[in-house]
């Protein structure tokens, strides 16, 4: 651990705020696509996420559900035939869903991105040090051989061995290209960083080691952190907050201890109970029937409503308004109603389920 | 180590093909009625020693399997290409020599032409793809494409030099011409045309080459890294997409270099341009097959050493070929 | 029709008709294919009957015009150094062209395509050995080998004989790009052949115990007709051209002149020169409409296939 560029990289709160408000905020964001053929998908429907100084907060869903679209709004970085229809996304009061926004001043510098796929995420053909060093030298202007000493430091920091600091991505192996692309992400020395699956194709191990990696980094340089995955282990490791998304929208959200310990909407349920636990022995899992809707053939009602055991005709009628409650707890189900404020008495959906045999 | 064994390969492979080569040239000309001695004897203008040399040297009164191959090989290695019908008696190589030098000026220039124009051509329309500025370029390089070389250059003449009167309509130099600076002047004025016909020629393939290239670093994610980087487009253009999509154009240079001889021949017949092209010509009408052998020889050989030469530095330029993937 | 009606159209044909009439159907609703394929039947009627379109080909005595007039309302395309009538030319050229082009392409595929099978089939030694033959072929610059060989077949065959209506000295030209370009489709075919040959009806036909000639012919044929029919087409567009070209220098048929024949002349008789353009433009537009028409259709079956293969997978 290098402590000379740490002092660099330690974040100046903004003034008149404390640790606690948050960096980023979305509200009530609506991204939609215009298809070949001229109709459109709501990839995102109306969405609310916020984190703050030094937070990890996990965004849980399956493919589809519309994660990868959202880190896309934040960095303007939609498709051609996408576009924000609603909301706003605050970085420290700017809105960068208006029209207008310095999009390209905050990339980067304020928000970066560590994608997944690292060996596709890198130029093969450039060095993975220079690729280190090109947001430096270009976007925080320091001369070439300033850039390429703070991208070597960068890359020894995050664990890359001396002998291939000089290596192109192909001669990486996969964990250690997620390291380098994890070094590309820091180099500007961002406040909010975005994994997208940033752990998805490496294997148990590996994951392990990049999972304590971006916590260092996180309590290192004070990121505010979004974990997007659809693996809820690495999220209940890593996360202060979640957000469970399905089909666009953001179903139930809380911190993890509340939701993972108590999960109430049916869809949350269904993830925790899925997974073979093989810590505590859980040989019992949940089936959940179907497949996520067609986002471009969206049925009124509620967009789990086809696969809920809960669903009845109100469900499949009218979209649930999502309830915010006490302690953060966010809820968009139509069998939860508001009360007394407090976060509800979880109602346990009903699902088949299937025990795992002896062998 | 491994680079080394590689380079071995593709050296061993094309000294095969080239005798591959030489195998096809003696079983063509040695074994064909219209043999070279025998066409020899029938040409007045051969000497009685020349024929009587040539007879010897390429021990006609040997079987032909493996003597008369092994002489030819053994000839040629050494350089001698025999003797010219046409050109009474003169070799073949000298023949070929003088005559090298005005195709390879055309040819060259016009390949670095259409590399250049091809390649701006090729980003540019990649970069546009599925828009406006992409389906004409696109149809303008189809249309290139599609042509004869040699009716390129006709049209050319038509419009530029006897219509507008611009550029001379065919020759090296103008007959009884200045020497010096003003001679090369008058080079230049007359190779314009025949350079820019090439070059047109060519345009075409690089183009579309270099098109679908950047359409398809385009989709690749380091591009969509690059942008959330903050990188202006025209650094992502020149430093991320370009690295990766000339890659491919390298080779396709390399490989045509020797294939565009063959293109410029026509092109010298259309502007009577002194090179291979009207060599090969006149060669052709005399029934001069030593000349033709030579020829022939000559823009094989030149085609597995573009060959070479293309593969050899793709594996120097494409880090994921040079360096090997690890583990 | 709306674009989402179209979409629902194409599916509907997709599943209803099949192999090539789907692909034929398919193609008529590209609009550059719809185009390509006019010209194309355009080309073929021409080659069939020309006599149907512009009379019997002119011919030096029965040219009754004045040499190299420009186009006029009774010569559409004007009149060459003889006084031939071009339209008359140009339409009769068309059989040339389409007789050479689909011969060649005929041979090419044969034998192509044959060793192509043969070499992703057996594999090894065999493989080894074809595809050795075939870079050599493949490097050598066609037209040059083209060049070499006609004078030389035409010695062999002589000069006067006749097959199809077709002079012998234009089979030498046929002959020789046959033989000459069959490397690139022999390479196609063998990748072809080669992912075939890991499929399971291949392995069950083997361990029947089918010779491999037959398995060749049963099972590997008909699942690369596609393919070739693709490439063929393609090599079609560059046969015309190398036809074009060796005509052009003065290989071809003075009696039955291709369009390469007609633009070679316009060379002998200076047609550049003496700005008679008409010359010049309309042999060279027939091969410039009827090439570019080939590889428009080529490579709009070949992005049908690709996303047919995308599609099932």
């Amino acid at each position: 651990m290098s402590s000379n560029v740490g002092a660099d990289h330690v974040r100046e709160l903004p003034t008149g705020a404390d640790a606690a408000s948050p960096l980023l905020e979305i509200s009530g964001l609506r991204v939609s696509f215009t298809l070949s053929d001229g109709r459109r998908l709501t990839a995102v429907d109306g969405i609310n996420l916020s984190v703050a100084p030094g937070e990890a907060v996990g965004l849980a869903g399956e493919s589809g559900s519309g994660k990868s679209t959202a880190v896309g709004a934040i960095m303007g970085l939609l498709a051609p035939n996408g576009r924000i229809d609603a909301g706003s996304i605050r970085y420290r009061g700017l809105d960068l869903a208006a029209k207008g926004a310095p999009l390209r001043r905050t990339r980067w510098r304020e928000i970066a991105v560590v994608f997944q796929g690292s060996l596709v995420a890198l130029n093969p053909v450039i060095k993975v040090r220079d690729q280190v060093a090109e947001a430096i030298e270009l976007r925080l202007g320091e001369p070439a051989e300033v850039a390429h000493e703070k991208a070597k430091h960068l890359l020894h920091d995050v664990g890359i061995p001396e002998k291939r600091l000089n290596a192109y991505p192909h001669q990486l192996s996969g964990g250690q290209r997620q390291r380098a692309m994890l070094a590309v992400a820091l180099s500007c020395s961002p406040a909010v960083l975005i994994g997208d699956e940033p752990t998805t194709a490496l294997d148990v191990i590996v994951q392990a080691q990049i999972l304590e990696l971006l916590d260092r980094m996180r309590q290192e340089y004070g990121l505010g952190l979004i974990l997007i995955t659809h693996d809820l282990a690495v999220i209940a490791d890593m996360c202060d907050r979640v957000a469970i998304m399905y089909a666009g929208r953001i179903v139930e959200s809380g911190s993890v201890k509340e939701v993972f310990s108590t999960p109430r909407h049916p869809y949350t349920q269904a993830l925790l109970g899925a997974a073979p636990d093989a810590r505590a022995g859980r040989r019992i899992i949940k089936v959940l029937e179907g497949q996520p809707p067609d986002l471009s053939a969206l049925p009124p009602g509620c967009h789990f409503a086809p696969r809920c055991p809960l669903a009845d005709a109100r469900c499949r009628e009218e979209d649930p308004p999502t309830i915010e409650y006490t302690d953060r707890v966010a809820l968009a189900c139509h069998r939860y109603s508001l009360g007394d404020g407090k976060p509800p008495t979880p109602i346990n959906a009903a699902y088949p389920t299937l025990e795992l045999g002896r062998r | 180590m491994r680079a080394r064994r590689w380079l071995l390969g593709r050296l061993g492979g094309a000294i095969a093909t080239i005798l591959m080569v030489l195998l096809l040239n003696f079983v063509l000309f040695r074994l064909m009625p219209g043999s070279p001695d025998r066409a020899l004897a029938r040409n007045p203008r051969v000497s009685a020693e020349a024929m009587q040399a040539a007879r010897v040297r390429w021990g006609l009164d040997k079987p032909i399997f493996p003597d008369q191959l092994i002489a030819y090989v053994g000839a040629t290695i050494k350089g001698d290409f025999g003797y010219s019908v046409k050109y009474g008696g003169r070799e073949v190589t000298s023949v070929i020599g003088e005559k090298i030098g005005p195709t390879l000026l055309i040819v060259g220039l016009g390949e670095l032409i259409a590399l250049a124009a091809g390649i701006a051509l090729g980003t540019w329309t990649g970069w546009r793809r599925g828009r406006f500025g992409d389906r004409v370029g696109t149809l303008g390089a189809l249309i290139l494409y599609s042509m004869p070389y040699f009716w390129l250059g006709m049209l050319l003449i038509t419009l530029f030099a006897t219509t507008l009167g611009w550029l001379p309509t065919s020759g090296i130099s103008t007959p009884g011409g200045p020497g010096g600076i003003e001679g090369a002047i008058d080079l230049l004025r007359h190779a314009a045309l025949p350079i820019a016909t090439i070059a047109l020629g060519l345009i075409g393939q690089y183009a579309i080459l270099l098109r679908s290239s950047v359409a398809e670093s385009l989709r690749e994610g380091y591009v969509l890294t690059a942008r959330a980087k903050g990188l202006r487009d025209e650094r992502i253009l020149r430093g991320h997409i370009l690295p990766n999509a000339l890659l491919p154009t390298v080779t396709l240079a390399a490989l045509n270099a020797g294939f565009v001889i063959g293109g410029a021949l026509t092109v010298e017949i259309v502007f009577s341009w002194p090179g291979l092209g009207l060599l090969t010509q006149e060669a052709l009408q005399s029934r001069d097959y030593p000349v033709l052998q030579g020829i022939f020889l000559l823009l094989s050989v030149s085609v597995v050493m573009a060959n070479l030469l293309a593969d050899l530095l793709y594996s120097r330029l494409d880090p994921r070929v040079r360096h090997g993937a690890a583990r | 029709m709306s674009a989402s009606a179209s979409v629902n159209l194409s599916t509907r044909i997709r599943r209803r008709v099949s192999g090539g009439n789907r692909i034929m159907l398919l193609l008529l609703h590209r609009w550059d294919a719809r185009i390509a394929l006019m010209i194309l039947s355009l080309l073929t009627l021409s080659g069939v009957a020309p006599e149907i379109l512009v009379g019997p080909l002119q011919t030096a005595t029965t040219a009754t015009a004045a040499a190299l007039l420009p186009p006029s309302g009774t010569h559409l395309f004007g009149t060459d150094d003889l006084g031939r009538d071009l339209l008359n030319l140009t339409v009769h050229g068309a059989r040339i062209s389409l007789v050479v082009g689909a011969l060649s392409a005929a041979i090419t595929l044969v034998i192509g395509g044959g060793i192509g099978m043969i070499a992703g089939y057996r594999g090894g030694r065999t493989d080894a050995l074809l595809m050795r033959v075939a870079d050599t072929f493949l490097i050598l610059p066609t037209f040059v080998l083209a060049l070499i060989l006609a004078p030389i077949l035409r010695e062999l065959i002589g000069d006067q004989t006749e097959i199809f209506g077709i002079r012998t000295t234009l089979l030498t030209i046929v002959a020789v790009i046959g033989f000459t370009s069959w490397s690139s489709t022999a390479r196609i075919v063998r990748s072809q052949t080669l992912s075939l040959r890991e499929r399971t009806f291949v392995e069950r036909a083997r361990l029947v115990g089918l010779s491999p000639m037959r398995i060749i012919a049963r099972h590997i044929f008909p699942n690369i007709r596609t393919v070739l029919v693709a490439n063929g087409i393609v090599v079609i567009a560059g046969s015309i051209l190398t036809e074009s070209t060796l005509s052009f220098i003065g290989l071809g048929d003075p009696f039955q002149p291709s369009w390469g024949t007609i633009l070679g002349n316009a060379q002998s008789a200076a047609a550049p020169s003496l700005g008679a353009w008409w010359f010049i433009t309309a042999p060279g537009c027939a091969i410039l409409l009827t090439v570019a028409a080939c590889t428009i259709v080529g490579n709009a079956i070949d992005e049908l296939l690709d996303r047919d293969v995308r599609v099932r997978r």
